[in-house]
């Protein structure tokens, strides 16, 4: 008995010793409670810091300039062969699980998300429009691309799908009442990596521009090849919008747009990812290694060349065409020139440049998506959109990230005007406006195909040309290393099948 | 902090209240006698005598006496000797014990099992214990290394052969597929933490692997390491038992006279010449590429350049004894200096060891403490297990041109370009060091409250600082993500544990049939984890080892770099208990429950309860069988144990800064729903011993199934872009398998002995019902290289195993010499490049990097004072992708002035193709291994100081049987796809070394 009892007493006593709660403290996070655990301002710029996710070479890049007749990656032997990865968004055949479709799904929804976030946790007034502005950014692209919008309302559990799914037709025009509804509250016309009034009369511009092409809809609901039926009403909110942008000009020097220091030296932006010199910076460096040689400076990747219909495009004297240095880049020491490449390259003493097998360094204009020759280290023309910052090693450059310029909204007015919209101006006065300062002759008369190639020559790699190809009825045609013609199916991208997995109300674009 | 006072506050109060008890102290008697040998009658002295039920015990003098007082109400003494069988014996009336112990028969050793140690005899459970005498031969960083291939079920595959890699621990299959598979380590009662104590950021030439967190453990003071194989063994340890446990325990003090020994070996370690790639030669690369912008003269081999052959010291001070009161003591001293085949790579270890323990308050208090530090200094070179196609300095030397001088005729590195980086720049401008302290200790009081009743209160702390400094010179050519002004990066990350653990075991005579032995525990542990890491760029000067000592030279520092962290506290409190019943002494029961509550699990989950039954049934105590038979038990466990390896924080909603500071988002979705994963094991075994126990073995076959399995599923879009941790629903992992051990011995005689082992094991593996929520399945195994960005080569699908290789079937090249693949979906379209599910695009299912069977044969021979041993390996049935040869071995690489392996010149592969992930690359990679052969002499040398010199010389990886064209079949590198491991994949890896040790072991 007295083993039992002392047996007992000291089970008993073990027993109290379970005085953890085993509460989990977070160390290194705050908690969140519920959505207003954290001030709606730092929010606000961590949504603005997501787009400098869309910088890279393989994001946001991908989707909306290589399956286009301006942009190609070449796999050059043992470069750039990445099971095809490329390639196949210049033919068209991409999948349901190509990585940089599932990527862009995620970067895109992810910074919709985050922006609402600012609103959930109950900012008001300009930080409530700003951050309206950014979703509504996010969502248009979703849109765009994928002609679909999943959302969430606030508080929703994110372990759970999310509740609503919105379809391709009445996408845009929630989108248009979201935005003017905060119209009001967003700031004047103020730093371009800020939402602004006038970022915002741009992205209202583009959602009225392309309504036409989200109201159309195949026999399945998919999206529809056109042609589209675009509204007169619509076509006047175009230049409604765009008359009333404030305080931008047209740029005299077109680089200017995209240099290091554009954000300050160009007149003409409206919307920018902004990057901070070696600080709070996007990748926007990739924008130079993806095109140039090794054995340039600054050498690159030797990736994605310009197509030769885009380089024909433009005449002699066209300053967009590039072709020069620039002085600050002789300073450095580099002989590069900016736009496009061809030809033999130099360095800064004027000394040929080889390639890595002693080859010279002489971009062709003829490339093959699959390059298998001598020369293959040196076919297809070089662009250099955004000059490199020298003074920034490394991804942090400095060069804001541009979404929306000034010449951009011009030319969408002078398209809106051709398709029916009202103004005092005439379509071909703005375009020869833009093409004047740019150095290239006057255009004596303007059609839907002159009209998209100035959008070429103007806005050539800067992510607008496959939403303005499917607007101008081209995407599913076929260019230089596309041989055949795509089906419909093609105008949307695939629902990422890991995207399905996790949402079973997604349901996949007709044709997957 | 104020919840370890209150801990050790309350802990005290009941040890102080357990004494108490203890003045209700009760008679003794005194028992004397003496202890020979069997055979020839000679004194035994040192023989450790022990009452039985309690921790009371002597050893027996220069004349084999002893004199002991014993406890009322104990009977019965246990006499142990090592190298002789144990035996109990009741003390009769008069108070004298007198025995003989017989030699040869191991038949009653222990073996450690989880919170106690039971006979092997009686074990009921899937258990294998090797003593120092089973340990792999030679020398060894890391314990896991001393039983590589010894214990059937137990695969360690060492990730490379670096100094100070990681192994993978796997018993009996891998369960989970997000989670860590490696087995639970318990030191000396303490479970570790088997997270990464080292860091391994990319200082510009790919991810570092981690380090060994087990290097910090010096085998020299290893006494045991006792692997728990099947779940009513594990089950004790509940929510960390899924993967099987390993328990080390250190080594004691000897009884008997105090006895310094000192060992020391010299070890030389090169690369096996018929390891290498056959790369090419500067006249075949001159004649192959046939571009005369391609000769640059020189002749050279860069992989040799970065090869060395490499010296090892390693030199073990140990003194230790026992006391009058039963007590002992032991200190240890252990140095070693350890390079790496690859220059600049190496493992400093100096590690020191205390060990004491002590008896009180008429030896019904017994205090023992042990105290381990160590300090390790890696140092590594640029070598990565991610490395794109910029190369870091092993895929640099293997594709150098070997006619390209390595340097210019200034004498500066030739450095032609960021993509054909200088292999002896990389040694000259790379310094990666990581400094690892680390402190354990445990202290405990076992407590005889009265006779057969235990307590015993057990207290451990295991602490790690590790600091990595790594510097890359801003001399050397590269475009890294942050420039080429030079990176400095120093790392550090602390983390410590605290256990504190009560149990309480009975042992009692229910009647004259039945004996039970119960025990009751509590026990409470904390995990804590933090880090920092600093970083600068664009620095003032080329000697990258200022960077790192002085990051003010830099010219610029990223905030996503700078960066510290601070895990969630970390908490397991847990009760558990055993009852093993002993009936007739022929049939053996066992129940083991633990309940683990865990601050990780969501709050809906906070307790997990894991049971577990086993039964033995001992035949040959029946008179049926026939006397041939010295043992034949048939054992049936069943069990469930869980895993819960997922990170803290993963079950609570997060918000958290951006990187570069500019603004707050969500970045962690917490689910309130997430727990532990559970796996169900049942084990049926049988152990036998024939003639005279010249021919022991045992047979297990086993089942585990493992299901709410840990997974990290990407959040429902609009979210962050994050994963979100689940228990998955209905996808489960099956292992079954069958151990067989066999030994025998052949010759056993005073002067030969020779005897041999064998293990064998059959593994399956699979995972079933993926496709239910990854219709694609769960992508794995990352691929790099030069054009092979974001490939990928393993996938885990419905009723494959896992980690099965996912590819394209490669045909042969067509008249272009371009690959052909076969057009698996029939479409006429090469459509597999994207990984999509089975059946739609041109990937299938081939082979899978699971061996089929795994060896291990060890053969002993004696004659007088020579030893000869050895030790062979091997795995079958299984393959490995080779990345290196998939990256670098192609025509398209030698056209464009790259070196390549002799394959490529007769592959009939054309200058236009581009390399991509396909069967051509996978190869079975079966091996048998002669991981070592140690012949020793031992010289009794009949001095007054010195007792016995042993000499002895060992070789490792002596010889290597494989089909295999890279370095190692033997390989495991890193290259998980968010965060899903991956199996079997060979890319840019350390070699394996061929070593020769020479050593001296001395007794004082």
């Amino acid at each position: 008995m007295k083993n039992l009892f002392y047996l007992t007493s000291l089970l008993l006593l073990v027993g109290l010793f379970a005085c953890s709660d085993l509460k989990e403290q977070l160390n290194d996070g705050i908690p969140a409670v519920d959505d207003t655990t954290v001030d709606p301002n730092q929010l606000l710029s961590g949504a603005y810091g997501n787009l400098r996710d869309l910088q890279t070479q393989d994001g946001f890049l991908a989707l909306t300039d290589h399956p286009t007749d301006q942009m190609a990656g070449p796999t050059r032997g043992r470069d750039w062969d990445d099971a095809g990865i490329w390639r196949v968004l210049h033919t068209h055949s991409w999948t349901t699980a190509h990585q940089y479709v599932n990527a862009v799904w995620r970067t895109l929804n992810r910074n919709s998300f985050n922006s609402q976030q600012v609103l959930c946790a109950g900012a008001t007034g300009q930080v409530a429009a700003e951050a309206t502005y950014l979703k509504v950014f996010s969502d248009f692209l979703i849109l765009d691309n994928w002609g679909v919008l999943p959302r969430r309302e606030c508080g929703e559990d994110i372990v759970n799908p999310p509740s609503t799914i919105l379809t391709r037709a009445q996408i845009a025009d929630i989108l248009i009442g979201e935005l003017e509804n905060v119209f009001n509250d967003l700031p004047e016309n103020t730093a371009p990596s800020v939402a602004s009034k006038n970022a915002a009369r741009m992205l209202l511009a583009k959602l009225y521009l392309n309504r036409a092409v989200y109201a159309a809809t195949d026999a399945e609901g998919g999206a529809s090849a056109g042609p589209f039926s675009f509204d007169a009403g619509d076509m006047n909110k175009v230049i409604e919008h765009i008359d009333a942008i404030a305080g931008v000009s047209l740029d005299d020097n077109y680089f200017d747009n995209f240099i290091p220091n554009n954000g300050t030296e160009s007149s003409e932006l409206i919307f920018v990812s902004e990057n901070t010199s070696g600080g709070a910076s996007g990748n926007v460096r990739s924008r130079w290694f993806m095109t140039t040689h090794y054995n340039q400076n600054p050498g690159g990747w030797n990736g994605f060349v310009a197509l030769t219909d885009l380089y024909n495009l433009f005449e002699e004297d066209d300053t967009r065409i590039g072709g020069k240095t620039l002085p600050y880049i002789e300073a450095n020491g580099s002989g590069m020139t900016i736009g496009f490449q061809v030809g033999q390259q130099f360095d800064v003493d004027g000394n040929p440049l080889e390639d890595r097998v002693g080859n010279p360094l002489a971009f062709t204009p003829d490339f093959n998506l699959t390059e298998t020759g001598t020369n293959l280290e040196v076919t297809g023309i070089r662009c250099v959109k955004y000059p490199p910052d020298f003074d920034t090693p490394g991804d942090a450059s400095d060069n804001d990230y541009v979404f929306f310029r000034y010449a951009d909204a011009r030319l969408m007015k002078a398209e809106a005007i051709l398709r029916g919209g009202t103004s005092g101006e005439t379509a071909l006065d703005i375009v020869n406006e833009i093409r004047t300062l740019r150095g290239a002759s006057a255009l004596s008369s303007l059609d839907e195909q002159t009209l998209l190639d100035e959008r070429g020559r103007e806005l050539y790699w800067e992510g607008w040309r496959r939403n303005d190809q499917i607007r101008f009825g081209t995407f599913l045609g076929t260019w230089q290393e596309k041989p055949n013609t795509s089906p419909p199916t093609r105008l949307v991208f695939p629902i990422p099948s890991e995207a399905i997995s996790t949402n079973p109300n997604l349901r996949q674009n007709p044709g997957y | 902090m104020k919840l370890k006072f209150d801990y050790l506050t309350k802990c005290l109060l009941l040890f102080v209240i357990a004494v108490g008890m203890s003045s209700l102290a009760t008679a003794q008697r005194t028992v004397t006698g003496i202890a020979t040998d069997a055979e020839t009658g000679d004194p035994l002295i040192g023989a450790n005598i022990l009452v039985l039920g309690t921790s009371t015990g002597t050893v027996t003098d220069i004349d084999g006496s002893y004199s002991l007082e014993v406890p009322e109400g104990f009977t019965e003494l246990e006499f142990t000797y090592t190298g002789y069988a144990a035996q109990r014996v009741t003390i009769g009336a008069d108070n004298v014990v007198n025995v003989a112990l017989s030699s040869g028969e191991v038949l009653d050793e222990i073996v450690v099992i989880g919170y106690g140690t039971v006979k092997k005899d009686d074990a009921t459970g899937a258990v294998a214990s090797l003593g120092e005498e089973d340990f792999n031969k030679g020398f060894y960083t890391s314990p896991e290394q001393l039983i590589q291939g010894q214990v059937a079920g137990v695969q360690v595959t060492g990730s490379t052969g670096e100094p100070g890699a990681g192994s993978s621990i796997r018993i009996r299959g891998t369960g989970s597929i997000r989670s860590g598979n490696n087995a639970l380590i318990v030191l000396d009662g303490v479970p570790l933490d088997g997270r990464d104590i080292s860091a391994g950021a990319d200082v510009g030439a790919g991810r570092q692997a981690s380090r060994n967190p087990l290097n910090f453990l010096n085998p020299n003071d290893i006494e045991s390491i006792n692997v728990l194989k099947d779940a009513s063994a594990t089950a004790i340890y509940g929510s960390r038992g899924a993967n099987g446990v390993i328990i080390i325990t250190t080594k004691k003090g000897r009884s008997g006279k105090p006895q310094l020994s000192l060992s020391a070996s010299n070890t030389i370690s090169f690369m096996p010449g018929n390891r290498k790639y056959d790369l090419l030669d500067a006249s075949t690369f001159i004649s192959e590429t046939n571009n005369p912008n391609l000769n640059l003269g020189d002749d050279v081999n860069a992989f040799d350049e970065i090869l060395r052959t490499a010296n090892t010291q390693d030199v073990n001070l140990t003194y230790g004894g026992s006391n009058d009161n039963g007590g002992d003591y032991r200190v240890s001293l252990g140095l070693q200096n350890q390079e790496g085949i690859i220059k600049n790579t190496g493992l400093e270890k100096y590690s020191g060891t205390f060990n004491i323990t002590q008896k009180a308050l008429n030896d019904r208090l017994t205090l023992s403490g042990r105290l381990i530090a160590s300090y390790v200094k890696d140092e590594a070179a640029a070598l990565s297990e991610n490395v794109g196609a910029e190369g870091d300095m092993m895929i640099s030397a293997l594709r150098w041109n070997p006619t390209r001088p390595f340097r210019n005729p200034d004498g500066t590195f030739n450095q032609p370009s960021d993509n054909e980086r200088n292999p002896l720049a990389f040694l000259d401008m790379y310094s990666d060091e990581t400094e690892t302290s680390r402190i354990f200790g445990n202290i405990s009081a076992t407590f005889n409250i009265i006779d057969g009743l235990n307590y015993k209160f057990n207290y451990g702390i295991d602490r790690s600082e590790s600091n990595r400094r790594a510097a890359i010179s801003r001399a050397f050519l590269a475009n890294f993500a942050e420039g080429s002004g030079g990176v400095g990066n120093i790392e550090s990350i602390r983390a410590s544990t605290q256990l504190f653990e009560h149990t309480l075991d009975y042992t009692t005579d229910l009647n004259s049939n039945i004996n039970l032995n119960a025990l009751v525990g509590y026990s409470y542990q904390e995990f804590l984890r933090r880090g920092s890491n600093q970083r600068g760029n664009n620095f003032l000067v080329d000697d990258q080892n200022l960077y790192v000592n002085n990051l003010n030279f830099a010219g610029s520092f990223p905030q996503a770099n700078n960066s510290s962290f601070t895990d969630p506290n970390d908490e397991l409190q847990s009760y558990f208990g055993r009852v093993n019943l002993d009936i007739q002494n022929k049939i053996l029961v066992t129940a083991t429950v633990r309940a683990d509550g865990s601050s990780r699990f969501g709050e809906d989950n906070r307790y997990g309860v894991f049971p577990s039954a086993a039964i033995a049934y001992k035949l040959e105590e029946e008179d049926f069988l026939p006397e041939t038979f010295n043992q034949l038990k048939v054992r049936v466990g069943w069990g469930i144990t869980g895993n819960q390896e997922f990170p803290s924080g993963s079950a609570q909603n997060q918000f958290k800064p951006l990187d570069d500071g500019s603004g707050i988002q969500r970045e962690i979705v917490g689910n309130p729903a997430l727990q532990w994963e559970e796996t169900t094991q049942i084990n049926a075994g049988v152990d036998f011993a024939f003639l005279d126990y010249r021919l022991t073995g045992s047979i297990d076959w086993y089942t585990r199934e493992t299901e709410n399995l840990l997974f990290r599923l990407r959040a429902a879009q609009p979210a962050p872009d994050v994963f979100i941790w689940r228990n998955l629903d209905g996808v489960t992992v099956e292992n079954t398998g069958i151990d067989f051990a066999l030994n025998a011995t052949f010759i056993d005689k005073p002067d030969m002995t020779f005897d041999m082992g064998l293990n064998v094991s059959y593994f399956d593996n699979q995972i079933n019902n993926v496709s239910s929520l990854f219709p694609d399945g769960i992508i794995t195994g990352e691929i790099n290289g030069q054009g092979l960005s974001d490939q990928r080569a393993q996938l885990l699908y419905d009723g494959q195993p896992l980690y099965t290789f996912y590819l394209p079937f490669f045909e042969g090249f067509d008249d272009n010499g371009n690959g052909v693949y076969t057009d698996l979906n029939g479409d006429g379209e090469d459509t597999s490049s994207g990984i999509v599910a089975p059946g739609a695009g041109d990937r299938g299912f081939t082979g899978d990097p699971n061996p089929d069977v795994t060896v291990g044969l060890r053969s002993g021979f004696r004659y007088k004072d020579l030893d000869v041993s050895m030790y062979w390996y091997g795995a079958f049935g299984h393959q490995v992708f080779d990345n290196t040869a998939l990256a670098l071995f192609n025509r398209a690489a030698l056209v464009g002035g790259a070196n390549v392996d002799e394959r490529v010149l007769s592959s009939g592969q054309g200058g236009s193709d581009s390399p991509k992930p396909s069967t051509l690359f996978l190869e079975d990679a079966d091996f048998l291994r002669l991981a070592n052969l140690t012949v020793g002499y031992n010289l009794r040398v009949k001095s007054e100081y010195l007792e016995n010199i042993r000499l002895y010389v060992t070789g490792q990886n002596l010889l290597l049987i494989t089909g295999y064209n890279g370095f190692d079949p033997e390989v495991n590198v890193n290259k998980n796809v968010d965060e899903v491991p991956s199996f079997g994949i060979d890319y840019a890896t350390y070699p394996r070394a061929t070593s020769i040790v020479l050593g001296a072991n001395l007794t004082f």
